[in-house]
């Protein structure tokens, strides 16, 4: 076993040196032919990048020119609108073919994100100051590693048209396109089920205006860990009901 | 044709992170039109595909930092720019221990600090491997010859400076800031 694991080591060497953009060619080819499949090194260079950004926040502070927006805002002009579209693969794409599944989710929320700017960018209605509003919460949850940002999908198919951004037990929610209900006689609300307990009601919530809504839906009634799913239900009465009526977006957390 | 709305789009982005990229790639490369590029590239590579980033394996900014940072050094290793190749250790570690811009955000500058005096506290010969290697752009090869140090030492050296920096910098993990939402509030 000693040497199994003094073996690995060498492979957690090239991780750090990976990781830093530090190896020569010949131990990154050899690094990436191990890296796949490889949840010690995977998880290795990904503190490492948290690292990293720790030794970013050291460079001397300096303010970008304004150019540098422009420069940027024109060259990606000419594919606003359009869906995002993979590039040629690149070296450091190999190693993220055997995680496809845990990069959906991520791949979902980005999505959620560029969707929102390209729907902006389409639409250019009154609603977009809360499309981008939407956009800046759900990147907020992405950027920290505490914060789980949960795609609810519509019960009927479609795209996605909740997203709950879970922070601790505290939950908010970034609906995109659901239906403004009757203030006086219905209700939409957040349910969680957990274990085999019966689905509770988190927070009943209105939806105002249509388009893009974001609502703090207060605290989880147990902790994500044990949660099942969660899902958005639209009931008649302004209070939850016992049980949840056919859910209108429903996502289960891994 | 640019619009007012692809502009704000872009800015939801480029305004977080914009910043915290460009004094990246600059201090890297060391050329401001270099570092332009480098950012430039950046950020449109995130635009046109977004689902490189794996939100499982960690936070979005360190990852875009990190992609800053991969950029910047296969820049720098194309220009050779002799400005780089001139930068010694002293040098680095000057500028690593350098006190933050006083106009520097408060944010920034706490973490900044604490960042400062948890490479302090590092082994030197761990932390000359690591600098030279994030801020100078070297390979693990290159430190072995400019430290005069065989390539097994400064893997070793790297991989024990990366995990020790880390538990030192866990040790003062600030609180990420937020208070508490109200219940069912549309904001």
């Amino acid at each position: 076993m000693t040497a199994a694991r003094d073996d690995h080591t060498r492979w957690e060497e090239l991780a750090a040196g990976y990781a830093l953009s530090a190896l020569e060619p010949a131990d990154e080819e050899a690094f990436l032919g191990h890296l796949p499949g490889c949840e010690v090194c995977a998880e290795l260079i990904a503190d490492a990048r948290e690292v990293m950004a720790g030794l970013a926040s050291t460079a001397p502070a300096v303010e970008p020119p304004a150019s540098l927006r422009d420069a940027i805002v024109a060259a990606a002009t000419p594919r606003a609108g359009l869906p995002p579209s993979p590039r040629q693969p690149r070296r450091r794409e190999t190693r993220r073919s055997r995680y496809a599944a845990v990069a959906v989710v991520a791949a979902v929320v980005l999505i959620v994100v560029l969707g929102v700017w390209n729907v902006a960018l389409q639409l250019q209605d009154r609603g977009q100051e809360h499309r981008l509003a939407a956009a800046e919460r759900v990147m907020a949850c992405v950027e920290q590693p505490g914060c789980r940002a949960i795609p609810l999908a519509a019960a009927k198919g479609g795209q996605v048209p909740v997203t709950a951004l879970v922070r601790g037990r505290e939950v908010s929610l970034v609906a995109d396109g659901l239906p403004p209900n009757d203030t006086t006689g219905t209700t939409y609300v957040l349910w969680q089920k957990t274990g085999a307990a019966d689905p509770s009601p988190v927070a009943a919530f209105d939806v105002t205006r249509d388009g893009v809504a974001v609502i703090d839906a207060g605290r989880l009634t147990d902790p994500l860990g044990t949660t099942e799913w969660l899902a958005v239900s639209h009931e008649t009465g302004r209070e939850p009901p016992a049980a949840p009526s056919e859910p209108v977006a429903l996502g289960t957390v891994s | 044709m640019v619009t007012a709305g692809d502009e704000h789009a872009l800015e939801v982005l480029y305004d977080r992170y914009g910043r915290a990229a460009y004094a990246l790639a600059l201090r890297i490369v060391r050329d401001d039109e270099l570092a332009q590029e480098v950012v430039q590239e950046v950020f449109l590579a995130l635009w046109r595909d977004p689902a490189r980033f794996d939100a499982q394996r960690g936070s979005f900014s360190s990852w875009l930092l990190a992609m800053t940072h991969h950029k910047a050094v296969d820049a720098v290793r194309r220009e050779e720019s002799q400005r780089r190749r001139s930068i010694d250790v002293a040098a680095l570690e000057r500028e690593a221990g350098q006190q933050a811009e006083l106009d520097e955000q408060v944010w920034e500058g706490l973490r900044g600090e604490r960042v400062r005096t948890a490479l302090a506290a590092l082994p030197a010969p761990q932390r000359e491997a690591l600098l030279l290697a994030y801020f100078g752009g070297y390979t693990q090869r290159e430190i072995a010859a400019l430290t005069d140090t065989p390539l097994g030492t400064v893997k070793t050296r790297m991989l024990a400076g990366m995990r020790r920096l880390r538990e030192l910098l866990q040790a003062t993990q600030d609180r990420l800031p937020g208070g508490p939402p109200g219940r069912g509030e549309v904001l």
